[in-house]
């Protein structure tokens, strides 16, 4: 092994094989401007066509390749070599999900959770289709944050709560059901907030906040759910003691 | 009826009550007061006796120890039953 | 597909993986102590109630050794999380009052001022000043 080598502890699974996930190692070239996904390419080019991984943009915004990278959930195009080279670089699949093979999770339930909050505008009456919808720069910035979100679940990863009741919604369809709600061309507020007021919706969570901590894009799901917390509750308490006020 | 949002707002609601009031009350009431640390020695029989007479007394205690029952115990309180199967599960 | 998924389960240590989640640990540890002092002080009254020598029973206790150094350590966790609670309300701000939320430092600052006015209100209010 050359000085300038770097070892890659990479977990492997063989669905047709079965058992349990094993760990495999690869000592591949190190350069200094490498990212941990160049070393996983580095891997299937040259020494294993077999490793199975999950990528795209290469650049942070598909958020295709998240992965735990010494134990910590990250995007592995995000991820310099030379900021977590600890003797040698674990990458694991993302925590908290179901593995297909090697480093591909299965993210199905998140994709079901995600449409189940409709995550795009929602009107009653689009009316003409031709018309503008005028919004301000104070409009957008409301929701500019949550909108950030490139589903690469990491936040899930991250979550402890999604950890043991695997049936919370979670911080990514949570934070983008806040996005709408605070759209002003939207008029879904409602209908999210109620499926999210539900033993399965927000009040799982428990504030860790791991998942703001680290969500590639800033999005800071956590706050996100506290305030939707807030929302739902006043929602509740509306249709509680005012049950013929209108909804939103 | 979902009660869980009512049990979070009780629950900040005790999370505020506890973080404001139980540090001064604990460091007067267990540690300053039973060793003689603080001038107005209100842990003694007679002043104790005597503030309590107070109705804003009676409810500074009621309202710190009705809050911090309220917010320790919200992980094992049932909004329902399946809340409560997932509770013991989440909790550690 | 062929074969099958392998399902994921939470490891036990989990909260050990790293800081963050130990110090959360220790927050949630720290709301269940003030359940239990809750429950103390109450015991604190009902002896008051009982008369001069039961409440000086109690108090006794809490000079014997083992109560104080257990006191001390309860204590801290009860610190600890009034500190994480300040510090929750300026990473959530659920209720805004301002138009863009603020620095979370600014909000941890704001509470502990307001913390040390309502000490100094509860010390001379309740626990008849210094």
């Amino acid at each position: 092994m050359a000085a300038s080598d770097v070892v890659f502890r990479v977990k492997r699974y063989r669905p047709e094989s079965g058992g349990r996930p094993t760990f495999q190692e690869y000592t591949i070239p190190y350069r200094s401007d490498m990212v941990v996904l160049d070393g996983l390419n580095y891997i299937k080019d040259h020494i294993d066509p077999t490793l199975t991984f999950r990528w795209s943009c290469r650049m942070g915004i598909c958020g295709s390749c998240g992965a735990d990278v010494n134990g910590q959930p990250r995007l592995t195009c995000g991820t310099y070599v030379r900021d977590v080279h600890r003797g040698a670089v674990t990458v694991e699949p993302l925590s908290n999900f179901p593995i297909l093979k090697d480093l591909v999770v299965d993210f199905d339930d998140f994709l079901r959770k995600l449409a189940s909050v409709t995550p795009y505008i929602v009107r009653k009456d689009w009316g003409d289709l031709r018309k503008e919808y005028v919004q301000y720069p104070e409009d957008v910035e409301a929701y500019r944050q949550q909108s950030l979100c490139i589903n690469c679940m990491l936040c899930y990863a991250a979550c402890p709560v999604f950890g043991s009741s695997p049936e919370f919604v979670g911080p990514a369809a949570s934070a983008l059901a806040l996005r709408y709600n605070r759209d002003t061309r939207d008029e879904g507020a409602d209908a999210r907030l109620a499926r999210l007021n539900t033993k399965a919706g927000v009040w799982e969570c428990t504030f860790v906040g791991e998942c703001s901590v680290v969500c590639p894009k800033d999005v800071d799901p956590a706050a996100a759910i506290q305030t939707l917390k807030f929302l739902a509750t006043m929602r509740h308490m509306r249709r509680l003691l005012m049950p013929g006020s209108s909804s939103r | 009826m979902l009660l869980e949002p009512v049990f979070w707002s009780l629950f900040s609601l005790g999370g505020f009550i506890t973080a404001f009031l139980f540090p001064v009350t604990l460091f007067l009431l267990f540690f300053a007061a039973p060793f003689h640390l603080w001038p107005t020695d209100p842990a003694v029989y007679s002043t104790f006796v005597g503030h309590w007479k107070e109705p804003l007394v009676r409810l500074f205690f009621f309202v710190l120890i009705g809050g911090s029952l309220f917010h320790g115990t919200h992980r094992w309180m049932p909004a329902s039953k399946a809340v409560r199967r997932k509770r013991s599960s989440t909790s550690s | 597909m062929t074969g099958r998924e392998y399902a994921w389960k939470r490891r036990p240590g989990w909260w050990l993986r790293n800081r963050r989640y130990l110090m959360f640990q220790l927050r949630e540890a720290g709301g269940v102590v003030c359940a239990l002092y809750g429950l103390v002080l109450l015991n604190m009254l009902v002896q008051l109630r009982a008369g001069e020598s039961a409440y000086a029973a109690f108090l006794n206790l809490l000079r014997t050794p083992p109560v104080l150094y257990l006191n001390i350590v309860l204590f801290a966790l009860v610190v600890w999380h009034a500190l994480t609670w300040f510090m929750l309300i300026g990473k959530a701000q659920p209720i805004q009052f301002t138009r863009q939320p603020l620095p979370w430092k600014v909000v941890f600052g704001i509470n502990v001022l307001l913390w040390l006015g309502v000490s100094g209100a509860v010390v001379y209010l309740i626990f008849g000043g210094i």
